[in-house]
């Protein structure tokens, strides 16, 4: 029995090595040349890369003149949190900028503000998870900031992703209160657009479009294609708002379901001589 | 009222309450994983299940090996105790728990357990065959839990962030556990159970899991615990199980005991030691602290169930007889009694 384990652990590792040392190349690669995305005019603020547990670099596209704060997770448990919770970051001449979370983990909200392309008051938000431990950030997502701005109403937490097929609610408001009647605008780096409309209490409902299956195999990474990026933008007469972030290849686009309920058929078959009624036999009983 | 009271009623009680907790309490203590009350529980509670309260430790023990560990050394070429801090705070969370309850966690706590209990009392029912495994073959399967947590949870995670083996055995135990499948189909998920094609070490594992996951299934119709034994949380387990106050305890040498084996009959691991084995012996390292042994001893305080000093549930003959007429040692029921009076003519 040992013997056997051993023999196919080995098997399994040598099929395995194949992907051998690269497997860490890539993490948060940072977009070389930093060249602004074709895919969308609107505002966003997109990872530069780098690897840290304790900072994340941006790059601000689609704006200018452009300042920004970091949001903690811990924003608005108390006034003496509220202080450190939001930090001020400094935004290069070429729309750079670095957040520092130091050893605060958990969920940050950053915002640049600024001009947009049309010379539009704009407001772009991304959000950033650190792995280490840190508040949920319900108190994050629902505190008040000043300005228009559009949030989600939840995030993924750690290990999901928003995926093809899936619907998230985001929320607009405009000095912490929702505003009804806007149009909301998704558009996708795989190519897609809709429009959307935010409700009476300042919610839109948007889902994410099967829109992965035009990625050649060839660019795929760990068995699965890059995540894609998205921008969610609302206009409210000279403002604009948008909200950038990633999503993921639809839960089944990479699975057999058919194939996985065969294998555990295949299981039980296995295990039904096991469990039949069967005379005793020796060592072993049965009734 | 008391005569309704069994260790097995609580128990299963208890393990009712903790299924739906461990798979649905993400509604009653919060989405997000900060919400969890713990990421280091010592129990099967999958994170793959999004709406659980609480984490497996067996996952972050396998991200920190990859991401953590194997990762920095491999980006920096060096180790540093910084990247094994996380490793021993979760050790340390792990074991925050383990002392409250001991091996309990799998007899009283874990979704796999008490799914594998219920699917064994479905087969009580339907009258299906009992499959028992030998003292040989229970010897020759005790080291695969010891395997699985050395390659699959230690290893092979360890090796993925070193970068020699694919990125999916990053979480090897993950990509074969049952419970991954078990919690989330019983929250209507389908995902885990799907193949995944997209390259051969993926599809390799997760065929695996499919089929383990049927396997196991059909085989606790018949067989108690089936996977409880090969489980790597009970190696994990058995590591500190003689550290922490609440443990089976057997009186030393006795002339009365090792002749009716009711308290092996009874234990859905097929542990024989606690039959034939006195004091310390007899608390085996599968054991998971059912307590199914000390119900159905007939000698009163041979077996107990303590906390440090304090026997919280003893052995005793007048309990054993009353605890027999729900069902026998091996679970099966007892045969309804026939009316032997004639019936009334009309």
């Amino acid at each position: 029995m040992i013997k056997s384990i051993i023999r196919i652990s080995a098997l399994t590792l040598l099929m395995a090595s194949s992907s051998a040392l690269a497997q860490h190349a890539g993490h948060g690669a940072a977009p070389k040349g930093a060249t602004a995305p074709t895919w969308t005019t609107f505002p966003m603020v997109l990872s530069a890369g780098g690897y840290s547990r304790s900072d994340a670099k941006y790059q601000a596209y689609n704006m200018h003149a452009m300042q920004a704060e970091s949001y903690a997770s811990f924003y608005g448990h108390n006034t003496k949190d509220l202080e450190t919770a939001t930090r001020p970051l400094t935004v290069d001449d070429n729309g750079g900028l670095t957040m520092e979370a130091g050893d605060q983990g958990g969920y940050y909200l950053v915002r640049v503000m600024g001009h947009g392309p049309n010379g539009e008051e704009a407001t772009a938000t991304t959000q950033k998870y650190f792995s280490n431990p840190g508040p949920a950030p319900r108190d994050l997502l629902n505190s008040a900031r000043s300005g228009f701005e559009i949030t989600p109403t939840i995030l993924p937490r750690e290990h999901s992703h928003y995926r093809e097929n899936e619907t998230w609610s985001f929320n607009v408001r405009m000095d912490g209160k929702p505003v009804e009647g806007l149009p909301v605008i998704l558009e996708t780096s795989n190519g897609s657009k809709f429009e959307y409309m935010t409700k009476a209490d300042g919610t839109v409902d948007v889902t994410f479009p099967q829109d992965f299956k035009d990625i050649p195999k060839t660019q795929w990474r760990h068995g699965r294609p890059p995540r894609s990026k998205f921008v969610i933008a609302v206009r409210d007469g000279a403002l604009l708002a948008t909200y950038n972030d990633s999503y993921e290849l639809d839960a089944y686009g990479d699975k057999d379901l058919l194939a996985g309920i065969g294998f555990a058929v295949l299981g039980m078959a296995l295990a039904v001589p096991v469990v039949r009624r069967r005379k005793k036999t020796n060592g072993e009983t049965s009734s | 009222m008391m005569s309704a009271f069994t260790l097995s009623r609580l128990r299963l009680t208890v393990q009712v309450i903790m299924l739906f907790f461990t798979v649905y309490g993400g509604a009653i203590v919060g989405h997000y994983l900060a919400d969890k009350v713990t990421g280091a529980l010592p129990a099967l509670s999958c994170a793959f299940d999004q709406q659980n309260a609480g984490y497996c430790v067996l996952i972050p023990m396998q991200h920190q090996l990859h991401h953590r560990v194997g990762e920095s050394i491999v980006r920096a070429q060096q180790f540093s105790v910084e990247y094994i801090i996380p490793f021993g705070f979760t050790m340390l969370t792990f074991f925050a728990f383990f002392v409250v309850l001991n091996k309990a966690f799998c007899g009283w706590i874990c979704p796999l357990g008490t799914v594998q209990e219920l699917a064994y009392k479905l087969g009580r029912r339907l009258k299906l065959g009992i499959r028992r495994l030998t003292q040989d073959t229970v010897g020759r399967v005790r080291p695969v839990k010891w395997a699985v947590l050395i390659l699959l949870v230690l290893v092979l995670p360890l090796m993925a962030g070193l970068g020699y083996t694919s990125y999916v055995t990053g979480d090897a135990y993950c990509q074969v556990c049952p419970s991954r499948i078990v919690t989330t189909l019983l929250t209507a998920n389908t995902e885990q159970i799907a193949v995944n094609t997209a390259d051969t070490t993926a599809f390799l594992f997760s065929a695996a899991r499919s089929a383990i996951f049927g396997f196991i299934l059909i085989l606790a119709f018949g067989m108690r615990q089936p996977y409880c034994r090969v489980c790597p949380m009970l190696a994990l387990h058995a590591i500190f199980r003689k550290v922490v106050p609440l443990r089976l305890a057997k009186v030393d040498a006795n002339d009365k005991c090792g002749k009716c084996k009711a308290c092996y009959q009874a234990c859905p691991m097929d542990i024989h030691e606690v039959a034939f084995e006195f004091g310390s012996k007899a608390f085996h390292a599968d054991c998971t602290m059912c307590g199914r042994c000390v119900e159905f001893c007939p000698d009163d305080g041979v077996l107990s169930l303590k906390l440090g000093p304090v026997a919280l549930f003893k052995s005793s003959g007048a309990y054993m007889k009353r605890r027999a007429k729900i069902d026998k040692p091996d679970g099966t029921l007892p045969k309804k009694k026939t009316s032997t009076q004639p019936a009334p003519a009309e």
